[in-house]
């Protein structure tokens, strides 16, 4: 029989416990990316296979276009607070992949004059673009929409285009599985800095 | 003569304002050469009498437009707005994720701590001028 001070040591434990091995039970996985394999290239036109060559690593990811100027720098630099915030807390197992969904025009030297403009380290932070059809099927694959929208002529004949797309950010586990998804340009950072630290 | 006294009761009001519509707080998000950027501020009308921004303008770019971001069914998308008008007494923000400048198309790199000048159309104040720099 628990006597009542026993009792409440044993309610603390469970709680404490609870904390700290309960929660990452919590997120579900959506769906087991684990056998993707798309072959698209980096900011250093060099080969880049989504998923396989991130196998055993957590995953933040989110979806792009360099033309856009006020969503999508919203979501990289919610990433780069976030990456911040995780190395300072000594985490530092987690890659970055930005994947591009304006291929034609965002080439490997596009991507990384965005990354730098920024100041954005690349050693564990991936801009990924590639064949449009490869990046199409990938984006289908994690329900990523990019629509091209309103078209823009500028005086000197430039033809711009915008795109009204998905706002995310995602986190894919060690194992290559999507667990859950945030909005980008408006995310909750703490939220999506103690699911990283769950699924890790 | 007729003209004369016009412009002269045109300058009266504009002098009433002058002054009290002001724009604070205003940055640009670092770009390079050929791609777009975004201009944030606001804009505080202290005066007794609406007024209406209806263009911008910036020698940096090749296309400048004022445009919102908007919603629709879980998607993010920008568009072109015409006008904003700014009430008696209010401010507005430009801010990220909501209404902004579109810069478009950039004659040069403007990377961290770069500056630009920018021209605002008001119907009321007439032409503001200011200058911004870039930060993340």
């Amino acid at each position: 029989m628990l006597n009542k001070m026993g009792f409440k040591k044993l309610s603390f434990a469970i709680i404490i416990a609870f904390i700290f091995f309960g929660c990452g039970k919590d997120i579900p996985v959506i769906k087991d990316l684990g056998k993707s394999s798309y072959k698209l290239i980096d900011q250093d036109s060099t080969k880049f296979n989504f998923l396989q060559d991130l196998k055993g690593k957590t995953v933040v990811l989110s979806y792009i276009y360099t033309n856009c100027p006020d969503i999508c720098p919203l979501t990289t630099h919610n990433i780069i607070s976030i990456k911040n915030k995780l190395d300072n807390d000594g985490i530092t197992d987690v890659e970055y992949v930005e994947i591009s969904f304006d291929p034609e025009r965002d080439s490997p030297s596009v991507l990384k004059n965005y990354a730098e403009v920024r100041g954005i380290k690349l050693n564990n932070w991936h801009f990924l673009t590639g064949d449009k059809k490869t990046v199409f099927n990938l984006l289908d694959e994690v329900n990523v929409r990019a629509l091209p929208g309103d078209t823009t002529i500028t005086p000197k004949n430039d033809t711009l285009y915008y795109f009204i797309h998905t706002d995310r950010i995602s986190l894919i586990d060690k194992q290559g599985r999507l667990r859950i998804n945030f909005k980008g340009s408006n995310a909750n950072k703490n939220e999506i800095i103690n699911s990283i630290k769950q699924i890790n | 003569m007729k003209k004369i006294i016009l412009i002269f009761f045109g300058l009266l009001i504009s002098c009433n304002t002058t002054g009290e519509l002001k724009i604070t707080n205003q940055w640009f998000r670092p770009a390079v050469k050929g791609m777009n950027t975004a201009f944030y501020f606001t804009i505080e009308n202290n005066t007794n009498q609406a007024d209406t921004l209806y263009s911008v303008n910036s020698d940096i770019a090749g296309m400048v437009q004022i445009h919102e971001t908007f919603e629709k069914e879980g998607m993010m998308g920008m568009r072109q707005v015409d006008f904003v008008v700014v009430k008696p007494n209010s401010k507005i923000e430009f801010k990220p994720g909501g209404l902004h400048v579109m810069v478009m198309n950039l004659y040069s790199d403007y990377k961290k701590n770069s500056s630009a000048d920018f021209e605002l159309y008001f119907k009321q104040k007439g032409i503001v001028k200011i200058k911004a720099v870039t930060k993340l």
